[in-house]
């Protein structure tokens, strides 16, 4: 569903991604994992369309983002970390919004499950400027998944969450992977996404330095135990270290 | 065009009114209104009495001004508004998170882009209107005349923005320097002919020469289209400009349109920079707070003590020093502006009294120029809680927080009165002794704005740029500290006029008398922006 080939992203003189080279099937659940300046948003930017690429190949549900932008952005939906909704509209409008761009019919009745779901029902007439930062991330959430999206990109979507918030898009992020989507999330809460992804992507420095799953991370890599966490594989990963700093 | 871009765009006026409507409810939006009622009559009314009372031959005297200044003005104002811009197309951060990732093709994001902004550009006219009306003949052709003036400069800087974001950012920046530098060096050139030419000349007949040249006319042609339709006088002379006008409003939207280039990048370092800054200037939108911090190279040598206000004032001289490039803009302003009106007038009858009203405009900057020197607790406005949780008597955290904006402030009026002396050897309008009272008339204006922002905080919000929600709020404040200033000067101007008659018509005494009730009135200000710290609640702290 999502084919990253030879990814390269600069930045005037910087390098931000380097020759990256992944792929995401369908159903399944990528966690996208580095340090702060790993080249996680940048990636999951180029992924949405949103940066061009300085060069490699990027396809979305077999459309090249490149040649083809609109016919791959209609299968995919993307969580900005930090979203910024239309203050002057409200929750509802958001989501008739959302409709007419992804040409969404009869959406009202899904809108308002979903709506429910994420415990957004009694704000659905509230201006967006009024909700809290957690609930401007409900939103979003909301307006990502009406389209019902085959490729899902997310970028530290629990950020401002609250628990039963977490609980919810988790729910939802299976669900859609269950249904055939390809998802792409990005987030430092490592031991909140280990179960919930079936595949890895450690990054550093703009490069791939371990893909796949964690039983073949924890392969990869000699003196590490078999039940290690996705955290002690990261720090192995990117420091050589253990999660204690050892 | 995507049906959800036609959405938003249908959404937006309302989307707007009713953001405001919320914004503004009960006794605060009475009072609103009433603020922006008052300022609006304030500045409207005095040009409706001057165009009523102007006769036909001042209209056209008027009018052929217009005609020689308006056009290569209004070319300068597009050039700023090419060159201020980030090197991008701005986004709002909800279109950068929603209108990117969706499948909506470039050209219909960027004709969505310059539909927003010329309907934005429908209010920011609006608005100029009020200002330059007087020199229209008409009111209906003026108004459509701003209108059409204000869409030729949205779309000069939009298609400016996308032809610079072909080039990389460094290349931007040599770009803008050049066609600054051409600018200077054809403006100053022709200025030194000119006055070479005319010997004896003042600036302003040499500017005269300069701009009706056929250089200037031939290149100021374009916007001279929207100033003849600006100053018409019949129907058919504003239809005939009006139609050339809209000509020339969609050639640019034609090429804008039709520009295909690789912008959303662009676009969105752009909008990053914006947001930067409207962070770093949420409270005033000040020239001094919207800077980038500059180089920690040099330091501050550390204050004494002062009764606790000697580190806050160590600060805020650090942070002084590394927004100097703000300061000196703003220095530039305040004596700048002051030379420029001293420079330009003639040696004829009322040279003398002219050139002395220089020095009434130095003075003028303690109440409009503190907007731009934020050195206070409108720059903090992030770290009251960090401010509030320091172990210092309130007052002495007050007058740290404003004595360097204080200090700044009254030298660059000192040094603009120095160059008015030195350099045009301009008369003050009044006696010397007087000049005791600029010190204490800027610590007021600076302590009131102070007090102002403490009693009504307010910032920007991140996630909207909330011009007019600014706007309206700088009117109100203005609107209230002249009137404090005005209150505050006028006692003054009673006590100096008391002591004037009966100290045997002494001019000096008249000048301490008035100087010790503004000092008075400054430090009542000054313990009074202690006691409101003392008692400000941080929850009060609101993104707009």
């Amino acid at each position: 569903m999502i084919e990253v080939t030879g990814l390269c992203k600069a930045y005037d003189d910087r390098l931000a991604v380097r020759d990256l080279s992944f792929a995401v099937a369908a159903g399944e659940v990528l966690g996208l994992v580095g340090p702060n300046g790993a080249g996680k948003t940048t990636t999951l930017r180029a992924i949405a369309g949103i940066h061009p690429p300085t060069s490699g190949s990027l396809r979305v549900a077999g459309h090249d983002i490149a040649e083809e932008p609109v016919e791959a952005k209609s299968r995919l939906a993307m969580i900005p970390d930090d979203p910024q909704l239309f203050s002057s509209l409200t929750v509802w409008e958001h989501l008739e919004f959302i409709a007419q761009v992804y040409q969404v019919k009869d959406f009202a009745a899904a809108a308002e499950e979903l709506l429910e779901r994420f415990e957004l029902l009694d704000r659905r007439d509230s201006l967006a400027d009024a909700l809290s930062r957690g609930m401007r991330q409900k939103v979003a959430v909301v307006c990502a998944l009406l389209h019902k999206p085959d490729v899902l990109l997310l970028d530290e979507p629990m950020t401002g969450l609250d628990p039963r918030g977490i609980r919810t898009l988790f729910e939802a992020i299976r669900t859609r992977s269950v249904a055939g989507a390809a998802v792409v999330i990005s987030s430092h809460l490592l031991g909140q996404i280990e179960q919930l992804c079936t595949k890895f992507l450690i990054m550093g420095e703009g490069t791939s330095l371990f893909f796949g799953s964690r039983d073949e991370i924890g392969h990869a890599m000699p003196g590490l135990r078999d039940d290690a966490s996705l955290e002690e594989i990261f720090f192995q990963a990117t420091e050589g270290g253990s999660a204690d700093g050892s | 065009m995507n049906r959800g871009l036609v959405y938003l765009l249908r959404k937006k006026p309302v989307g707007w009114t009713r953001l405001v409507s919320r914004r503004f409810t009960g006794a605060k939006r009475v009072s609103v209104l009433l603020g922006i009622g008052t300022l609006l009559a304030l500045l409207v009314g005095p040009q409706i009495l001057i165009m009523s009372q102007m006769k036909a031959e001042q209209f056209a005297a008027s009018a052929e001004s217009l005609r020689l200044w308006g056009p290569p003005a209004l070319l300068l104002f597009a050039l700023m508004g090419v060159s201020s811009g980030t090197g991008g197309l701005y986004f709002r951060q909800s279109e950068i998170d929603f209108l990117f990732p969706a499948p909506i093709g470039r050209r219909e994001l960027l004709l969505y882009h310059v539909l927003g902004r010329l309907l934005t550009g429908l209010l920011s006219s609006l608005w100029l209107t009020v200002f330059v009306l007087r020199w229209a003949t008409h009111w209906y052709w003026g108004i459509l005349g701003v209108l059409f003036a204000s869409w030729f400069l949205q779309l000069t800087s939009e298609l400016g923005t996308l032809l610079l974001s072909t080039v990389s950012v460094r290349f931007t920046r040599w770009v803008k320097r050049g066609a600054w530098l051409g600018v200077a060096i054809l403006l100053g050139g022709g200025m030194i002919v000119a006055r070479q030419q005319m010997a004896g000349s003042t600036l302003l007949e040499a500017a005269h020469r300069v701009a009706s040249s056929t250089p200037v006319v031939v290149v100021s042609a374009p916007a001279r289209v929207f100033i003849e339709a600006f100053a018409s006088d019949t129907a058919g002379q504003f239809a005939g400009w009006g139609v050339a006008g809209l000509g020339v409003l969609l050639l640019l939207f034609g090429l804008i349109v039709r520009f295909d280039v690789a912008y959303t990048e662009g676009a969105i370092r752009a909008s990053r920079l914006v947001q930067e800054r409207l962070r770093r200037m949420r409270s005033g939108g000040s020239a001094l707070a919207a800077a980038a911090p500059g180089s920690a190279r040099f330091s501050v040598p550390t204050l004494p003590w002062l009764g606790g206000a000697g580190p806050l004032i160590w600060r805020q001289c650090i942070e002084a020093l590394r927004s100097v490039r703000a300061i000196v803009f703003t220095g530039v302003m305040t004596i700048g502006f002051p030379i420029l009106f001293v420079g330009m007038q003639s040696d004829g009858d009322g040279a003398v009294s002219l050139r002395s009203a220089g020095f009434i405009m130095v003075l003028a900057m303690s109440v409009f120029m503190t907007q731009n020197l934020a050195l206070d607790f409108r720059r903090d406005v992030d770290r009251m809680a960090l401010l509030k949780s320091l172990p210092l008597p309130p007052a002495a955290v007050a007058l740290g927080q404003i004595v360097p904006a204080i200090v700044i402030l009254t030298v660059l009026q000192g040094l603009a009165f120095a160059v008015l002396s030195l350099a045009f050897g301009a008369a003050m309008p009044w006696p010397p002794s007087m000049l005791l009272l600029w010190v204490p008339f800027s610590w007021l204006s600076v302590a009131l704005d102070n007090v102002l922002f403490l009693m009504f905080p307010y910032r920007f919000s991140a996630a909207e740029s909330g011009q007019f929600r600014f706007m309206a709020r700088a009117m109100m404040v203005m609107f209230v500290k002249l009137v404090g200033l005005l209150v505050a000067g006028g006692v003054a101007a009673g006590v100096g006029a008391l002591l004037y008659f009966v100290g045997g018509r002494s001019l000096l005494l008249a000048a301490v008398g008035a100087t010790i009730v503004l000092a008075g009135a400054a430090l009542a200000s000054t313990i009074a922006l202690g006691r409101i710290f003392g008692n400000y609640d941080i929850n009060k702290d609101v993104a707009g």
